[in-house]
């Protein structure tokens, strides 16, 4: 991108640096859509980097990648734009295996990147929504814990819901 | 699951449809004991979509008094829907049964309830024609709303003679 003119649009890039060491030099447009580090470029200015010690190269790499994707989709304001974003967030959280899913989204949030936590959390909505109860527990892992018998009886309780 | 409480009360649980949240509570006891809090009650009434809430009348009882049984009718998906019963009222006594019973009194005028052995039949041809692209309102029997946690005791008895 050239920048002839005095204007404001030169690109800074700003270097982050995650848990395991790895970095990524960003925009600053792009890294500031996560409201933590808006925070930390307004308050300590131009740092040269920023440590972010909660998370991981792989997760933080994938939460940039959502950032440049809604940044650069965001640039050229067509109406167009929120079926484009819209399309892309339904293909990024498609495949989101359980694990990597709650790691992104503990990185989203950690990051506040409320956007992309309201993504992720959704999809997460959508792997409870209208299941039975064993279904639920088999989508997430979970081993019911109850005492046998203490769970028929609270279930008598709300029996509507497992017609 | 794993993810800290706070992001799987706000952000995840509190956007279920109440019969999903039902089924959630029964997966394990974290999850139990998570929506058993009446904190959670809380929280989700002051989000919850307004639903249609129908109560029968208890015929079983030499006097027709208003049934424990309520029927509560839910949207499949409660993201794409929105009922206006035009008012809402809170501020008095069980603020959360208020906030349906308003809806049941509204409702006459807009959706044609029968009764029948405790079954529901609701004819939606009231229904302003703009709202019919919406989701179909589910129907549910429903004993004691509030996951658990509030007693019919609670439930005002004005509700039951309005729906005849």
């Amino acid at each position: 991108m050239s920048s002839s003119s005095t204007t404001t649009t030169t690109t800074r890039l700003l270097m982050l640096k995650a848990s395991d060491g790895v970095t990524f030099e960003v925009e600053e447009a792009v890294a500031t859509k996560l409201g933590a580090i808006n925070n930390m470029v307004e308050e300590e200015g131009s740092e040269d980097l920023i440590c972010l010690p909660n998370v991981n190269g792989k997760f933080l790499g994938m939460v940039l990648e959502w950032c440049k994707k809604h940044a650069n989709n965001n640039t050229n304001s067509d109406k167009g734009n929120d079926e484009v974003n819209k399309w892309w967030d339904k293909e990024f959280v498609m495949d989101l295996d359980q694990n990597t899913l709650y790691h992104l989204l503990m990185a989203a949030d950690y990051l506040s990147g409320t956007e992309l936590v309201d993504l992720l959390t959704e999809k997460v909505a959508s792997m409870i929504r209208g299941k039975k109860v064993e279904e639920i527990r088999e989508t997430f892992k979970i081993k019911s814990d109850f005492l046998p018998g203490q769970e028929e009886e609270i279930r008598k309780k709300n029996s509507w819901a497992f017609e | 699951m794993d993810l800290p409480n706070d992001i799987f009360v706000n952000n995840i649980l509190l956007k279920l449809p109440v019969r999903s949240i039902i089924s959630c509570k029964y997966v394990c006891k974290t999850w139990y004991n998570l929506i058993s809090d009446p904190e959670f009650s809380k929280l989700h009434m002051l989000q919850a979509k307004t639903c249609i809430l129908i109560r029968d009348i208890d015929r079983t009882l030499y006097i027709h008094s208003p049934s424990e049984k309520i029927y509560l009718m839910e949207p499949k998906d409660c993201a794409h829907y929105s009922f206006d019963p035009g008012y809402r009222s809170r501020d008095s006594g069980n603020e959360t049964y208020n906030h349906y019973q308003e809806i049941v009194v509204k409702l006459n005028t807009k959706i044609k309830v029968k009764l029948f052995d405790n079954k529901v039949k609701l004819n939606n041809r009231g229904v302003n024609p703009a709202t019919q692209a919406q989701p179909k309102p589910k129907l549910l029997g429903l004993g004691g709303f509030g996951f658990g946690l509030l007693g019919s005791k609670k439930v005002s008895s004005r509700a039951g003679p309005g729906l005849n």
